[in-house]
């Protein structure tokens, strides 16, 4: 080990395990650089120790610890709203919503579906496809065919009658 | 009442147990934010906010690790926060120091050469990495042992050590050029 080595050793003094300290102190017996390197960094190291001694306090330490519970209070009272706002994102309230969505979904298509049926049977039957003037043809054509029998009804009867006078002549003479 | 105790009753939702977790750990976590953040004000919000996260997370907290090692761990790590995304000027906190913090002197006339050697140690601090100074920190000024400032920076012995000795050789240059160049402090 050079010196280099052991400048690490010596700003970790403390924090070195017993075997390194050993093999350092011996160093130190022997190396006049090093040793004066030693000396100066126990002195700024002790200089440190002196600001650690003064420990940092909070202008108020009763004031503080209220301002932090207040903080915390303000968090518990909106945590409620939170617990509320996690528990409707989780999963299991996701999918419930989902399915809760398909069925209404569903239930609606099928009312309407019965609606349908319900009305064809309650209600008049609508004669939509009557109403049109292409698709009358049937009521036309029927309305046409009774014409038609009828006249040749009358035709009928008046030849009947016809025959009749013409034979009512014939017994006269 | 054990602190267990205080614990398992705050974690339950009551204010008062975690009051007393609240003034019993509030100095030191104070301290560390102060000399994190060199002023009063800032290290003040930043304790509120980590009994804020304590309060949000108590229910995942678990008994192997020391309440006040969780506490330093979010404080620390809230702090490295600012650090890191700031680049805060520290003449800055310089001038806040001198305004707002209050140091238990010992006697009047080590005052002035006291607050000097703070607000020196303050800046040359500032010009250490946030890891850098998180160790410094925990280990020189707040005096804890490898272990513990292992367990709140999350670092192995090694990294510690490597961390220190180049954070101790900083401050070391700088409180030597300070001496150098004046003689208003005599350090017994
Ligand atoms: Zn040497």
């Amino acid at each position: 080990m050079n010196c280099r080595d052991f400048e690490r050793r010596i700003y970790s003094y403390e924090e070195n395990t017993p075997s390194e300290r050993k093999l350092l102190d011996q160093h130190l017996d022997h190396c006049e650089a090093c040793k004066q390197l030693a000396q100066e960094v126990f002195q700024w190291q002790a200089v440190i120790k002196k600001e650690a001694a003064l420990k940092p306090e909070p202008g108020s330490p009763h004031q503080l610890t209220q301002r932090i519970m207040n903080g915390v209070m303000k968090e518990k009272s909106g945590s409620i709203i939170d617990v509320l706002a996690d528990y409707l994102d989780s999963f299991f309230v996701r999918f419930a919503v989902g399915t809760l969505a398909i069925l209404l979904i569903s239930f609606f298509i099928y009312e309407q579906q019965v609606t349908v049926y319900s009305s064809s049977v309650h209600k008049e039957p609508t004669k939509k496809a009557n109403h049109g003037p292409v698709l009358n043809m049937a009521s036309y054509m029927r309305t046409y065919v009774k014409r038609i029998e009828n006249e040749k009804a009358k035709a009928h009867t008046s030849r009947y009658s016809y025959y009749k006078s013409k034979q009512a002549e014939k017994n006269n003479l | 009442m054990a602190e267990q105790e205080i614990i398992r009753k705050a974690t339950e939702g009551n204010a008062e147990a975690f009051r007393l977790i609240v003034s019993q750990h509030q100095p030191l976590l104070y301290s560390v934010a102060y000399r994190f953040l060199g002023n009063g004000q800032d290290a003040e919000d930043m304790v509120q906010e980590a009994f804020i996260r304590l309060w949000k997370n108590l229910s995942k907290y678990r008994a192997d690790v020391k309440l006040s090692t969780w506490l330093y761990k979010i404080v620390v790590n809230l702090c490295l926060d600012v650090l890191k995304s700031s680049h805060r000027r520290h003449q800055e906190n310089l001038v806040e120091i001198k305004e707002k913090s209050k140091m238990n002197y010992s006697s009047a006339d080590d005052e002035m050469n006291i607050r000097e050697l703070h607000e020196l140690i303050q800046e040359a601090a500032s010009e250490l990495t946030p890891r850098q100074k998180a160790v410094f920190i925990l280990r020189d000024l707040e005096e804890m042992n490898v272990e513990e400032v292992g367990k709140i920076l999350s670092m192995s012995p090694g990294n510690i050590k490597s961390n220190l000795y180049y954070a101790r050789r900083q401050m070391s240059e700088k409180l030597k050029q300070y001496y150098q160049t004046t003689d208003k402090i005599t350090i017994q």
